[in-house]
């Protein structure tokens, strides 16, 4: 387990972020205190339904990495243990399955634990998902809705292309067309269950709302690709973004980002580094270190190493903004969140991305955790590393778990980083 | 667990000889009649336009002797190491006998694995990818999502043509399903006559007859079966725990073996390669793409796609027709999904009166688990204890 060092973040955005977010959960207690519907959702699921109907949720892998910087996830793993579940099982997406079961969740969950869903909404974007989320419906009373996964037959190049105004391109045309229906069945059944209208111009709204948001992360990622040194590091990038990503389609979450953006800019205007010393930009391949975000920072002062991308920043800055909303709003949120399986999970949408983006940020090396024990995650690395290599960007390729720190040896990764900088980085550039 | 009954039997003797050969011979023979073979991966690759089209389906069966350096190159550590065989066979070098690759969504390791093999023919053209179709089905039951499936088949029906060079005709198609459902049928004897009062067939017998069929020429596979059913009533009747086997797929006849040579009888199961495959009819009468569909929508819900309620109404209702005493679970590693029902399936067979053990993260071959043996013998014990006919 990770010694108590914490990541040093410097910019104001992730600590009211931060701050916002725990504020959030103390409304959050409220709200469903006085009897309103609360939603549980996994991550994959439009929740700007939920946004425009103002039903209040929380996403399964915010919670999820909330919980494992607080260290709670072997406790909540312990529950599933006793329940006769197994430990080593997609430790993303069951840690709440766990909690459900902490009788004591109330006083030693996070900021008072989580207020008991009414309802529980996931894709079957995995075999294990709709279990998941059975479960724990069950375990909160809560009303289970699932919905489909449907598999691109077309596989257009260069998708970050078309997603902002051809996004029609992108995809089957059945498959929108499904998911659009999906939309429909889901907005019924959100009314039925909590007697709210849904309104039309209220999602206008929020999707309006939502490509503003993301055109600021699209303006700060190609800040920090285009800035000679580095003015952040993800340590900072990626918890503001998150924190904000998973309030989007909020005056507040637009605001943050634009207020996130303003503060870089003033720090690469101001010629700042957050390494000093950067010699090197990585990238971050995989889903966050949770659990160890001073993780990043282990590698600046000794090789001048500074993480610089994740996925976080830039699928916001290229898989959100969809234009062309106002004509078809419902379709054109299908074409937001029947993507994201795609771009993240799919080679060569995937890989394609993953080679731009570390050619425009500059990248001198690649740091890859491939998931331990879900089979969602598992999107082709070999292919990406092919292709990254291929581009002749380095790449370090590891199993790791984002949120679960029982077999994460800081000292071990630490070494095997380092050794990756010197041998393939400055080592591949002095050959 | 292979009697002497069944080795000395023809029609046994038969099977037994194309399931240990893997179809390579019949692949050959099927080609050399001028016809194409699709290898397929998944229980539900849609078969009858593959028998409408001429087209041998010729499941790709894992190899236990194979070391997996080809697959290794691609696959991450937890591709389970059965598909991992599965894969290595098809980007290993040597002749295939297959021309054509399907596969279905029937687990996402499956999905995986065709994105893969995508991937591979764009990047490594070279590589020993042929064209390869994906049957994307949804199984959520629902209107919306049978529309869907509709057009899926419809699909694959025009890729069926496509590989054999002509249309299918809806006749064509008719004599495809009239063919398949004998076949069914003729396997639903031989589960009779497992599930019956005293058992006739095992569960290591069954596990060949239903094998067979996944690399044989299916007309010729019915007869054969059918002519087994006649003998198979007169074979002895089998003792021990009645015993319901749920979980992976089991392409040789290890697993099965450890519990019945324990002296349990598997008397039914929903794996893929038993009763779950052949269970369920296609329609002759409704439009073609229709009853397709309504087949592969609505066969026992899979252990690995079917949220946990309905697998374990399923479990439970299977396991009392069957009369079980027991049911074992058996999961190949890194093949978790099922492990998320097995708690609940437990609880709610156990308040039914039968026992159930989980058998998980299994090596494939199962061999390489030196103690499974061990646990299955000692779980056969526990269903022995104080039975009539233990
Ligand atoms: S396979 Fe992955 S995405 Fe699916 S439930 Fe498990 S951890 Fe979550």
């Amino acid at each position: 387990m990770a010694e108590e060092r914490r990541a040093v973040k410097t910019l104001k955005a992730a600590q009211e972020s931060g701050a916002y977010q725990k504020e959030w959960f103390r409304s959050l207690h409220d709200r469903v205190k006085a009897g309103e519907d609360f939603a549980y959702l996994n991550a994959d699921v439009p929740m700007e339904i939920f946004r425009a109907m103002d039903v209040p949720f929380c996403v399964n892998q915010w919670w999820a990495a909330i919980c494992s910087a607080k260290r709670m996830t072997p406790r909540y793993v312990n529950f599933l243990r006793e329940a006769g579940y197994r430990d080593d099982l997609c430790s993303y997406c069951s840690a709440v399955l766990g909690e459900s079961l902490d009788p004591e969740d109330a006083e030693l969950g996070p900021w008072g634990g989580l207020p008991r869903p009414t309802m529980a909404v996931t894709r079957l974007t995995c075999d294990c998902q709709g279990k998941i989320f059975q479960l724990l419906a069950r375990n909160y009373g809560a009303e289970l809705f699932t919905m489909e996964n449907t598999l691109p037959r077309t596989v257009p190049e260069n998708w970050w292309d078309l997603a902002t105004d051809r996004w029609e391109e992108l995809y089957d045309a059945d498959r929108l067309d499904l998911a659009v229906e999906e939309l429909k069945d889901l907005i019924s059944w959100l009314e039925r269950k909590t007697g709210r209208v849904f309104d039309y111009d209220r999602l206008i709204q929020v999707m309006a709302l939502i490509n503003e948001q993301e055109g600021w992360y699209r303006r700060t990622r190609d800040l920090i690709a285009a800035a000679p040194m580095a003015p952040v590091t993800v340590v900072d990038t990626i918890n503001a973004t998150m924190q904000a990503q998973w309030q989007r389609g909020t005056e507040w979450a637009a605001g943050h980002a634009r207020r996130m953006y303003e503060e870089i800019k003033a720090l690469a205007d101001a010629g700042h580094a957050a390494v000093p010393n950067e010699k090197y930009r990585l990238m971050w391949l995989g889903r966050g270190l949770w659990h160890d975000f001073a993780f990043y920072q282990n590698f600046e002062e000794k090789y001048g190493a500074a993480f610089v991308w994740s996925m976080y920043l830039a699928m916001g800055a290229d898989a959100y903004i969809r234009e062309g909303y106002e004509r078809d709003p419902l379709r054109a949120l299908a074409a937001r969140y029947i993507g994201m399986e795609d771009f993240l999970h799919m080679p060569p949408w995937n890989s394609g991305w993953f080679v731009r983006e570390a050619k425009n940020n500059r990248i001198d090396g690649v740091v890859y955790m491939a998931p331990a024990n879900c089979m969602q995650a598992v999107e082709g690395s070999g292919f990406i590393v092919k292709a990254l290599e291929r581009a002749g960007i380095p790449v370090l390729l590891f199993r790791g778990d984002p949120v679960d720190d029982r077999k994460w040896n800081r000292e071990n990764m630490t070494e095997l980083v380092g050794r990756f900088i010197e041998e393939r980085i400055i080592g591949g550039k002095e050959a | 667990m292979l009697r002497d009954c069944a080795l000395e039997n023809q029609a046994f003797r038969e099977l037994y000889r194309v399931w240990l050969d893997r179809g390579n011979g019949e692949a050959a023979a099927h080609r050399a009649r001028g016809g194409r073979v699709v290898g397929c991966l998944g229980a539900d690759v849609p078969e009858e336009y593959l028998l409408a089209g001429d087209l041998l389906p010729l499941r790709i069966a894992p190899d236990p002797r194979s070391d997996l350096a080809h697959a290794d190159r691609y696959l991450e550590a937890c591709f389970d190491p059965m598909v991992r065989s599965q894969f290595d066979r098809i980007v290993g070098p040597g002749e295939k006998p297959w021309d054509f690759l399907a596969v279905s969504n029937s687990t996402d390791v499956l999905v995986r694995t065709y994105l893969y093999l995508r991937e591979l023919r764009r990047t490594e053209p070279e590589a020993p990818v042929p064209d390869t179709a994906f049957i994307d089905w949804l199984f959520t039951p629902s209107e919306r999502f049978r529309r869907y499936n509709e057009a899926r088949a419809a699909e694959f029906r025009k890729k069926a043509e496509e590989w054999a060079g002509r249309p299918i005709t809806d006749a064509d198609l008719r004599e495809a399903v009239h063919v398949l459902n004998g076949e069914r049928s003729a396997m639903g004897r031989i589960y009779a006559l497992r599930q019956a009062e005293g058992p006739r067939v095992s569960g290591t017998e069954a596990l060949v007859i239903a094998g067979a069929g996944f690399y044989m020429d299916r007309a010729r596979h019915r007869d054969l079966v059918n002519a087994l059913a006649a003998e198979a009533e007169a074979w002895p009747v089998l003792k021990g725990p009645r015993l319901y086997f749920s979980g992976t797929e089991q392409y040789d006849l290890t697993v099965y073996s450890y519990l019945e040579e324990a002296g349990a009888v598997i008397v039914g199961e929903d794996q893929d390669c038993g009763m779950r495959y052949y269970c369920r009819l296609t329609d002759p009468e409704s439009p073609p793409e229709e009853a397709v569909v309504e087949r592969y929508m609505r066969r026992i819900p899979s252990p690995k796609k079917a949220t946990v309620t309905r697998r374990v109404e399923a479990l439970v209702c299977e396991a009392q027709e069957s009369r079980a005493r027991g049911v074992a679970v058996c999961m190949d590693q890194f093949e978790e999904a099922a492990s998320w029902d097995f708690p609940e399936e437990k609880r709610a067979l156990e308040a039914e009166g039968i026992r159930a053990a989980e058998f998980c993260k299994l090596p494939y071959p199962a061999e390489k688990d030196e103690t499974l043996r061990g646990r299955m013998a000692a779980f056969v014990e526990e269903l022995k204890g104080g039975t009539a006919d233990g």
